[in-house]
């Protein structure tokens, strides 16, 4: 078999709702970058049925057979699990990565991440469970080196975070269109005020806690 | 070569948690009261001094390790005054000493941290330390990385493994002693259930087999 060695992807992971649709976007963005370049004009579509990969996630045998003359970078998204409940599976990340390295492919594996408890409203809301615990136990049996960006570094600190990210495929952090993915902010409908805590006294005053209460 | 990885955010962001997690290691000089207890004020942080005085920091300061960590939040508040703190004056006189520095921005969901300033400091400050790492961190030639305190808690050793190898900086990542810092989110407070938003119908529909959709 001949090696693709001047190949490059990037496969994006991340629980359900962690905003792998935002990052697919952004990850996408790049012309040099072979990606999920339909959802730069719809704002959301079903990964099964637009994520240029999906049919190679269901078969990664299927990857041998892909095009790879199209570009040198790729970037393909997917979360674990992906669909709701009665439909709801996981991909095998290691059998695509494997089939990915055996063709010669230079692979990383980026997993993102949202803050836990509005990740698991989201979830409970959306797919009637809660499925962290599914990708959490994918990555834990990841034979490759995992990388990680945040939904709420990219809210803060939008192209200066994108800036600082280094990864095997360049990423179009100076692009106009990263403020219209940014334009809202989909923590804020979670978060409400709280009225006192237990070290608020200590932060005003300057006090040293020994223990928690 | 000696190492000082600067770690700073803003008020309220988990500095006092990402110190505890840096200094749990042997081989790091840090703050190591915070591994004794639970919150220590920032100006009795082993560099708070430096913050206002960078002028009084010596080579002699880095003598007992090879890898110090240094805290700060932006703005932080030193004798009873709040001030920004001379985090690039420090840097800059630490690597006269021939020392590699690295900086960490560190980061919490800006909503919660903005509630969390609102209530404890009676202002957002949020933008100060914006405005301080846009115009003097992250335009300087030292190293700037970010970390999120949401990435920690929720991807615990896996995140922890990351930073040490991004930030070229040891982390006790396999000591269950750091996870105890985390047993309780002290962003959970902060977090109520939504009952509805306007893209779920659309998610539900794209998650339904092609036939219960009417597609060929």
């Amino acid at each position: 078999m001949l090696k693709l060695l001047n190949k490059k992807i990037l496969i994006l992971t991340g629980p359900q709702g962690a905003g792998n649709h935002l990052w697919s976007k952004i990850f996408s963005l790049h012309p040099e970058v072979f990606g999920w370049k339909s959802l730069l004009e719809n704002y959301w579509e079903a990964h099964r049925i637009a994520e240029p990969f999906a049919a190679h996630w269901r078969d990664p045998s299927l990857l041998q057979g892909f095009d790879w003359d199209q570009n040198e970078y790729y970037f393909t998204s997917i979360s674990v699990p992906l669909g709701i409940k009665e439909t709801r599976w996981s991909p095998n990340l290691n059998l695509f990565i494997d089939n990915l390295i055996k063709l010669g492919i230079d692979v990383e594996v980026v997993v993102c991440g949202r803050e836990k408890n509005i990740l698991q409203h989201q979830q409970t809301r959306l797919r009637q469970e809660v499925t962290i615990p599914l990708l959490l136990s994918a990555i834990d049996n990841l034979d490759v080196e995992l990388k990680f960006v945040s939904y709420e570094l990219l809210h803060l600190y939008q192209k200066r975070y994108l800036k600082t990210l280094k990864f095997n495929i360049p990423v179009a952090w100076n692009d106009a269109r990263i403020e219209n993915f940014l334009e809202e902010d989909s923590n804020v409908k979670y978060i409400h005020h709280v009225d006192d805590h237990f070290l608020d006294e200590c932060n005003r005053t300057g006090r040293t806690l020994k223990t928690r209460p | 070569m000696k190492k000082l990885l600067i770690i700073t955010g803003p008020q309220g962001s988990g500095n006092h948690l990402f110190s505890r997690v840096f200094s749990t290691h042997p081989d790091v000089g840090g703050w190591k009261s915070l591994l004794d207890e639970y919150w220590v004020p920032s100006d009795l942080e082993p560099f708070a001094e430096y913050w206002v005085y960078p002028e009084r920091l010596t080579a002699e300061h880095f003598a007992e390790h090879d890898y110090w960590l240094a805290n700060v939040s932006v703005p932080f508040v030193y004798d009873g005054v709040r001030q920004v703190p001379k985090i690039l004056e420090v840097a800059e006189q630490v690597r006269s000493f021939g020392i590699d520095v690295q900086i960490a921005i560190i980061v919490r969901d800006q909503n919660i941290n903005s509630e969390q300033q609102r209530r404890v400091r009676k202002e957002v400050t949020l933008p100060i330390a914006q405005e301080y790492y846009y115009n003097t961190i992250l335009s300087s030639d030292f190293s700037v990385h970010f970390l999120d305190n949401e990435g920690f808690f929720l991807h615990r050793e896996h995140y922890l493994k990351w930073a040490s190898k991004l930030l070229g900086f040891p982390i006790d990542w396999s000591n269950p002693d750091i996870f105890k810092f985390i047993d309780q989110d002290p962003n959970a407070k902060y977090v109520k259930y939504v009952e509805e938003y306007w893209l779920d119908q659309q998610v539900w529909y794209g998650i339904q087999p092609k036939k219960a959709r009417g597609i060929e």
